[in-house]
């Protein structure tokens, strides 16, 4: 043990700060020397940070005595590389043949929670539905802050209930979810003391904690040694209590025999190593230099208590409703109120922590206090009432998504000079410290709690399709967590969903702006500019795309949306194939590359495709409407109705499904279903010009010809410029008789689409002067070389004097 | 029988245009005869600078098979009299059919030093595109009387047909407005 320890420390300093190679090195030569499970462990991890994967794996194969931590390594590699029966094997694995996974939680302790998500994340693998989402609910149920759980399980269709998800009940479930937390406090004071010795930004924390933490107790583990140091920002954060939180990565590393909770010890230890102190209580030493200065922070806290009380008032509604009727101890009172302040990051901390214990003064003067004794229950209303502005108002976890916001909020933070200090609280006792230290971290763990309940019924609605409820709920976020790229990706993606591509676009324009490195639901975004035809939009995105990432599938689907706008068929069929090579999980470039084949032709293919995309992702509408579009192509009607009722199942407020199964019903000769299926639509979405038209065609085709040219009148207006519009609209009369009404029709519709409809529109105008019934719809298959002759050989009536018409049809003469 | 000389036509701008859609990869190509490294792939890989080059008698033949009856409305053929002088075909015919012992010359023409693209549209009596299963380009003489010829390019055009289905026919909207709503992608 001896021998390995320094080794130990060594390795994992490393591994903190990035040196992989010099870790995998150095663990190897450990391994040789001690071939322990837990310098197999190291090794294991050294190799898999290096992205290693597969030699991870197979040194940790067969080792039926591994301990924990090694097999749940083992189980993410095997996972990694796609063996997903090896690594549910090794995580069930003295399971005594049962499949359940009950013990997970004794066997793996801390790590217990991401066992089950992986678990979760083979059973979805291997289309085990059910225990997917159990595994992810009791991953859930141990640690709260795994959203990407409750995201895999609104994805995989179950509807979990963010309320009840997203609550911190207990503080066992608190230290398993940052691992070692008690520990990260004694890094907190640490650093503060560094702190207030320098008397410098916060952000210089680094040497001087190191030293300090150097000193004392080499049996700790060095990762604890490691945490503040881990980033400028990090020691900011543990003072604020944050760092256990992002932590969580880390639980993997704690060891078992560092795990004791216990303050008292190494409380003393820290007492013991800073010589300088000479005294018992660390908060001596601090009196003398720190009184001033804390009161003239205290000063400046105050003021802004002020600026900021408006806001407070809100934040406790929404966001601390359980903690201010739940722990109102008096004790406890004070944290909460440089919680709320927030203006900046440091000031926040450093508040925190001085007016922690110290006085009755801060108590005194926060004007917060009534906050506690009325609790509204959260509405979302008031946090319209607040102004704009970009500092943080929500509590500290906002912390955690700092590095995911805009630059400008941490610009705008308020009090760049106070970032000094943070003087240790002078009274504070050792105990009284580590309780108040544990409170704060309850409280931004439940502020984060707060956010995320928010935003997860934000995404379920979103995953229900319950588009306009998501938006609400997104646009009710605090403005620092709504100007964030998530948020309006996930706002964008709402607007997509229902089809109003316009709105989309604007958001997801400014996401590219702001962060064009991002690549997330990029993809997303190009199928909105396909949609809308915006081609310069699309090719400068794929280029910057294909300039940032070659590896990415996301990339790889932009081009081809591009080249698919551009008709370049073939083109985009390469760069859809490319994405699928990149990655082969990925089931929206199926789908494009689906709707590609289709566009050229090749069904059988594209039939391939879709199958494909169902089979990764049952619940992708696409995929399924795109299976229905090839039956209908095939006038394999009934099939097609079928999938597309299908789609319709899994997104049931598409206007267009509606309007596809519509017309597959019409096709099919059921009239009054198609009717219905139309007028459902329209009810969805009274603006969809898309349904009026088919409807008309419908009322049309059933010879309801006042109710079609109602219908078809009511569309001109809307959408003056269609031609098919006009076309309709002309054939309606030409049936009714009107000829020259109908010719007038046909000619608007000439003029405003000479090349596209025409070769229907002239089978139309010939026959409309003389003869008698003509099939009106035989499509002469258009060569293009005709058409240049065509729209010259059509001046029929001179379009002078009609409104609605654009000027530039004019020039079609 | 046309005379033809190259102008200006582009089968890429059609393409683009959306009515029409090259169908050579849905074909398999073959050659009566070719020199080693100027075949089908030279032939097909667009690029005008590569090109086939015959190795037999004349006619020299460009078969194109297809595995389905396929509609063809146009034919395009790249030839440069500058660069190939007496390797350019003059007369070329073209024949379809089912198979090669069923196939109709249905058009012969006659080229005059081009330098471009030659368009020969394909109609039959009705002045409607053909449905064939197979088509066969002959190069039955070059300028200068050469014996080999030069064939640089090959595109056949097909038309998009609209489905016959009277609904469908109105998933071509000419507005952004309504197209964008056409489909779901």
């Amino acid at each position: 043990m001896i021998v390995q320890e320094p080794v130990q420390a060594a390795i994992w300093h490393c591994l903190n700060h990035y040196d992989y190679t010099d870790a995998v090195f150095l663990s190897e030569r450990l391994y040789a020397e001690v071939k322990s499970d837990e310098s197999l462990f190291l090794l294991a991890t050294a190799y898999f940070r290096n992205g290693q994967k597969d030699h991870a794996y197979h040194i940790l194969k067969d080792r039926t005595d591994a301990s924990a931590q090694c097999r749940y390594l083992f189980g993410i590699c095997a996972y990694e590389l796609e063996k997903y029966a090896e690594a549910e094997d090794v995580l069930l694995e003295n399971q005594s043949g049962s499949n359940s996974m009950d013990n997970i939680v004794e066997e793996f302790g801390d790590q217990a929670a991401f066992a089950l998500v992986l678990l979760g994340k083979i059973a979805a693998k291997t289309e085990r539905k059910a225990r997917a989402i159990d595994a992810w609910k009791r991953a859930l149920k141990l640690n709260p802050f795994l959203w990407s759980s409750f995201e895999s399980l609104c994805k995989i269709g179950d509807k979990p209930n963010p309320q009840n998800i997203f609550q911190i009940n207990n503080m066992e479930n608190l230290s398993m979810c940052h691992g070692n937390s008690i520990n990260n406090i004694e890094s907190v004071v640490i650093t503060t003391n560094a702190i207030s010795q320098d008397n410098q930004e916060t952000f210089n924390t680094p040497p001087p904690s190191q030293q300090i933490l150097t000193n004392f107790n080499p049996n700790m583990n060095a990762k604890q040694l490691c945490t503040p140091e881990d980033s400028p920002l990090a020691a900011p954060l543990c003072m604020s209590g944050i760092r256990p939180i992002q932590g969580t990565r880390k639980v993997m590393r704690v060891k078992p025999e560092t795990g004791s909770n216990s303050p008292q010890p190494t409380f003393g230890q820290f007492f013991d190593s800073p010589s300088d102190y000479g005294s018992p209580t660390f908060s001596q030493p601090m009196l003398p230099g720190s009184n001033s200065h804390h009161q003239s922070l205290a000063k400046r806290m105050r003021a802004q208590v002020d600026l900021f009380i408006n806001r407070k008032e809100s934040i406790f509604q929404n966001c601390k409703p359980v903690f201010s009727q739940s722990t109102n101890v008096p004790a406890t009172k004070t944290p909460t109120i440089p919680l709320a302040i927030q203006p900046c990051q440091n000031v926040r901390r450093s508040s925190r922590l001085f007016s922690n214990n110290y006085s009755v003064k801060e108590n005194n003067k926060s004007p917060n206090r009534n906050k506690f004794a009325t609790p509204k229950s959260p509405s979302r209303k008031t946090k319209q009432r607040i102004s704009k502005c970009n500092l943080n108002k929500n509590s500290s976890y906002t912390e955690l998504n700092t590095r995911n916001k805009m630059e400008k909020e941490k610009s705008e933070t308020v009090t760049s000079s106070e970032t000094e200090k943070s003087a240790i609280p002078p009274s504070a006792t050792a105990e009284s410290c580590i309780e108040q230290a544990i409170q704060m971290q309850r409280q931004s763990a439940e502020g984060l709690m707060c956010l995320l309940r928010d935003i997860g019924e934000a995404y379920l609605d979103l995953s229900q399709f319950n588009c306009v409820t998501a938006i609400e709920r997104l646009n009710s976020l605090p403005p620092n967590q709504f100007n964030t790229s998530w948020v309006y990706c996930l706002l964008g993606l709402a607007y997509f969903e229902q089809a109003d591509y316009e709105t989309c676009v604007k958001y997801f324009s400014e996401v590219h702006d702001k962060e064009p490195y991002r690549l997330e639901f990029m993809d997303v975004y190009s199928t909105a500019l396909w949609h809308l035809q915006k081609e310069v939009v699309l090719s400068a995105l794929a280029q910057d795309l294909v300039n940032l990432n070659k590896n990415s599938p996301i990339t790889w689907c932009v081009s081809g949306n591009c080249f698919s706008l551009h008709k370049e068929h073939d083109t985009a069929i390469k760069f859809f194939q490319r994405a699928v090579q990149v990655d082969p999980h990925f089931p929206y470039a199926y789908t494009l590359l689906g709707h590609e084949y289709i566009t050229t032709e090749e069904l059988d293919k594209a039939m391939s495709c879709f199958r494909n995309a169902v089979r990764l992702d049952p619940r992708h509408y696409n995929a399924w409407f795109g299976i229905g579009t090839i039956y209908s192509k095939q006038e394999r009607y009934r099939l097609a109705e079928m999938n597309y009722a299908k789609a319709l199942s899994i997104n049931s407020r598409s206007s267009v499904i509606l309007c596809h199964i519509g017309v597959v019903q019409h096709a099919l000769k059921e009239t009054e279903k198609a009717l219905a299926t139309f007028n459902t639509a329209i009810n969805n979405n009274p603006k969809s010009p898309l349904c009026k038209f088919h409807r008309g065609s419908v009322y049309f085709a059933l010879g309801r010809h006042a109710e079609a040219l109602k219908e078809l009148e009511e569309l001109k207006e809307i959408v003056p410029k269609e031609s098919l519009v006009y076309y309709l609209i002309g054939k309606v009369h030409k049936k009714l008789g009107n000829t020259d009404l109908a010719l007038m029709h046909f000619s608007w519709a000439t003029d405003l689409d000479p090349k596209g409809a025409s070769s229907q529109i002239k089978e139309a105008c010939d026959p409309a002067f003389g003869r008698s019934n003509p099939d009106i719809e035989t499509p002469a298959s258009p060569s293009p070389e005709e058409y240049p002759s065509e729209s010259n050989s059509e001046p029929r009536a001179a379009p002078i004097n009609y409104n609605g018409l654009p000027d530039d049809s004019e020039d079609s003469f | 029988m046309s005379l033809k000389r190259a102008s200006n036509v582009d089968p890429i701008k059609n393409e683009r245009a959306g009515n029409v859609r090259e169908v050579g990869s849905q074909a398999i190509w073959s050659l009566s005869s070719c020199k080693p490294g100027f075949g089908v792939d030279q032939l097909r890989d667009d690029r005008a600078d590569t090109y086939w080059q015959s190795d037999g008698q004349l006619p020299h033949l460009v078969n194109i098979q297809f595995q389905r009856k396929t509609t063809i409305s146009d034919i395009y053929i790249y030839t440069d009299y500058k660069l190939d002088e007496s390797y350019t075909p003059s007369r070329i015919s073209i024949r379809v059919g089912t198979h090669f012992n069923d196939i109709q010359e249905i058009e012969v023409i006659t080229l005059s030093e081009p330098s471009g693209w030659v368009h020969v549209p394909i109609k039959d009596i009705r002045d409607k595109p053909i449905r064939v299963f197979m088509i066969q380009i002959a190069v039955t003489s070059n300028h200068q009387n050469g014996r080999d010829t030069h064939m640089r390019q090959i595109k056949i055009h097909s038309p998009i047909e609209t489905p016959n289905i009277p609904m469908d026919n109105f998933l071509n909207f000419s507005t952004v407005e309504l197209q964008q709503h056409a489909t779901i992608r």
